[in-house]
């Protein structure tokens, strides 16, 4: 690249360029590499959550500049960071803008995510040679729920300091080391100022690290390029695009729909996705009933389901520690997704079983996030607009049948089996359809 | 993947997951009805007058137990009452302070200061009541149901209901530590302006000032979002329409040379 000659013809940019050739790299990567020409709107969402880390730098780092991480408490007896909190939100000019852009922004971040790790699970993104781009993605999502976890915590509202508590609570559940983790977390026993201030400083800095991982994986992705909904390879200049114009003038379209649909909770929702007893600052009581944000719960379902100890010839595990594990897993387990994955094909196109499974999976993610905002013991039922769709009843003798705690324990051995028993075995057996020989092929023909 | 299809899929996954966070917190007992507001839709407003209205009817039946300790007598302003006005509003209050002998003494309220706490401090109201009366700056924001939920709880006290030990029967969480805030006769109670408002008008007012007080700005949002959101519809179809131009060349190129080489 830097042998090349720029591509500028302006004088002052060409100048500038063959100065200090950054540019040209830049005109390089938008250019020269060879993106498939038939990405749909699924593949918006990878730009839509670059956008989105931006926005939620921006805000937070101008909320930083009046946000005091202290639990001191006025006469009041509200705490000095949930004070700065309001303050960004009363006296700050523009601040409740600030305040909802970040808070509605961390969901909607989330929500381009999601899409955009589900899209790569049904066209097969994860497979040879993508798995490195696969597993930087793992690491940004694991990254992702940390950073907002923290910054959940930031308010020191009511559900602030429960979650601050019982998430920091669940690393006693590893064995031996348990304990020493939960001092360094915490800063000390107790979840107190030092929590507060430490949970401040990584909540500003590990954005950054997350803005690293995003560049590697952007840089992984121009490397092995893109997949696409045939997911075949790509054959010849027939096939091919670069990502400028056609996919800068797409992605502004997609961009456009996903900010009006943002903007418009910002404007009229901005407490709708979050908790509102998070409002009131806390009294370090923890409140009956804990949820923590929305993108959060079906991990949270995960964690809770487990309420036996396993008895392993006298090694005993206990159900904390099972929840425990179970969560790593369910996290850890992405991460072997491209070798569990045995089928050659990559797009669920093409894989009428696999289908079936794929949409299940979806449903599975979607029940565990209901399981983990609804109370263990109790009759599981899904909200509609007309009201609860019941899909439990009480047995009589305090048993319930259809407990959202027994909904958890199916659906998240579906999640775990959709890993290690669906895939693995249904690329064996699955017949998948006949594959176009390219790209262009099913244009042309 | 058709465009409709795409959005449909995004408007579903917002409603789940809307809907995932709504009976989370759903704990109250009673029914919480939802009640007609002027502030709520995408062009609520709030109106002024029911704010001053709703204004004396917290400082004669609330601050006596409840703090406002977010808000500032300066930014009594919007209720569209004078600087003079809020002034003299202001030294009504007694505001703790220590004097220059280091002394604990109090002075006239000025613009800045938030409404002081009748009870002053937590450990005086857990003294006096068992369990301190909750500030209610942010009340409207942090009760599922808002608005409709204080209102519900305001209206709901029922003295022929059997009241339980200690404490009083409201419909919406059935035991309640806060006493009934209206006396029975208040045939001789009018708001400043000489109008006589009834139990259920005064409820309501009170209810629209802390809503005010949780969400001040909520006129500036509104406003905000109507110009933003028409802004972002314009955009995506002038984006749209860009983005088909752009394709359409984009395709003619490519039936003739191609693209980049995938082997790049």
């Amino acid at each position: 690249m830097a042998g090349s000659r720029s591509p500028f013809k302006n004088p002052l940019l060409k100048g500038f360029d063959e100065r200090l050739p950054v540019l040209r790299a830049v005109h390089h990567s938008m250019t020269a590499h060879a993106y498939p020409k038939n990405l749909n709107y699924w593949w918006n969402f990878g730009s839509i959550a670059g956008i989105m880390l931006m926005v939620m730098i921006l805000t937070g780092l101008f909320m930083a500049m009046h946000y005091k991480p202290s639990v001191e408490e006025d006469t009041y007896g509200i705490n000095q960071a949930f004070r700065s909190v309001e303050h960004i939100m009363r006296d700050v000019k523009g601040g409740m803008f600030l305040r909802y852009l970040h808070s509605v922004g961390a969901s909607f971040f989330f929500i381009a995510v999601i899409f955009h790790m589900f899209r790569g699970m049904y066209y097969g993104s994860y497979k040879a040679p993508r798995e490195v781009l696969w597993i930087l993605g793992c690491i940004i999502l694991i990254l992702m729920m940390g950073i907002s976890f923290l910054g959940y915590s930031l308010v020191w509202g009511v559900m602030s300091f429960a979650a601050a508590e019982v998430i920091t609570q669940v690393f006693t559940a590893i064995p031996v080391l348990g304990d020493g983790i939960l001092v360094l977390l915490r800063g000390g026993e107790d979840v107190d100022d030092a929590l507060l201030n430490r949970f401040f400083a990584l909540h500003f800095l590990l954005p950054f690290v997350l803005a690293g991982v995003v560049i590697l994986h952007i840089l992984t992705l121009q490397t092995v390029g893109s997949n696409n909904p045939l997911g075949i390879d790509l054959k010849s200049k027939k096939d091919t695009v670069s990502f400028h114009p056609y996919y800068t003038f797409k992605d502004i379209f997609g961009l456009s729909v996903f900010f009006t649909i943002y903007l418009a909770v910002v404007a009229w929702a901005p407490e709708r996705l979050a908790e509102a007893i998070n409002n009131q600052p806390t009294d370090y009581n923890l409140p009956s009933h804990i949820v923590p944000e929305w993108y959060l719960l079906p991990f949270y379902a995960i964690l809770k389901v487990f309420t036996w100890d396993l008895n392993l010839f006298g090694l005993v595990i206990t159900g904390k520690q099972l929840g425990a594990l179970a969560m790593a897993g369910s996290l850890g387990i992405l991460f072997l997704l491209p070798w569990l994955d045995t089928s050659p094909v990559r797009s669920g196109r093409f894989r009428p079983v696999f289908k079936i499974f794929f949409w299940g999976f979806a449903v599975c993610c979607v029940i565990l996030a209901l399981v983990g905002a609804q109370t263990s013991g109790e009759a599981f039922f899904i909200p509609t607009p007309f009201g609860r769709l019941p899909l439990g009843f009480d047995g009589g003798n305090g048993f319930v049948w259809g407990s959202t705690q027994q909904w958890g324990v199916l659906f998240t051995g579906y999640y775990f089996a959709y890993f290690i028993v669906i895939l693995p075995v249904l690329g064996l057996f699955e017949r998948p359809k006949q594959l176009p020989a390219s790209i262009s092929e099913p244009v042309l023909a | 993947m058709r465009f409709g299809t795409l959005l449909k899929s995004i408007s579903a996954a917002a409603a789940v997951s809307a809907a995932a966070a709504a009976p989370a917190i759903a704990e109250s007992a009673g029914p919480i009805d939802a009640q007609t507001w002027s502030f709520k839709g995408p062009l609520g407003y709030y109106d002024e007058m029911q704010l001053q209205h709703g204004l004396y009817v917290y400082q004669t039946r609330c601050q006596a137990c409840h703090s406002l300790g977010l808000v500032r007598f300066a930014s009594l302003e919007g209720l569209d009452v004078s600087e003079e006005a809020l002034k003299a509003l202001a030294s009504t209050y007694e505001i703790p302070y220590i004097n220059d002998d280091g002394d604990r003494d109090t002075r006239p309220g000025v613009l800045n200061d938030n409404f002081p706490w009748a009870l002053d401090n937590p450990k005086r109201a857990i003294a006096t009541y068992g369990k301190a009366p909750p500030d209610l700056s942010t009340m409207a924001r942090s009760r599922i149901g808002g608005s409709d939920y204080i209102y519900a709880l305001l209206t709901g006290y029922d003295e022929a209901h059997e009241q339980p030990e200690g404490a009083y029967y409201n419909k919406v969480m059935n035991v309640i530590k806060m006493p009934n805030p209206w006396p029975a006769d208040m045939s001789d109670f009018e708001y400043p302006d000489g109008t006589r408002p009834s139990l259920d008008q005064q409820a309501r007012d009170v209810t629209a000032f802390l809503n005010w007080t949780a969400d001040p700005y909520l006129e500036e949002r509104h406003q905000w979002g109507i110009i933003v959101v028409l802004y972002m519809l314009a955009l995506t179809i002038i984006s749209f329409l860009a983005y088909r131009v752009v394709a359409a060349k984009v395709y003619a190129k490519l039936e003739v040379e191609g693209g980049p080489d995938p082997e790049h």
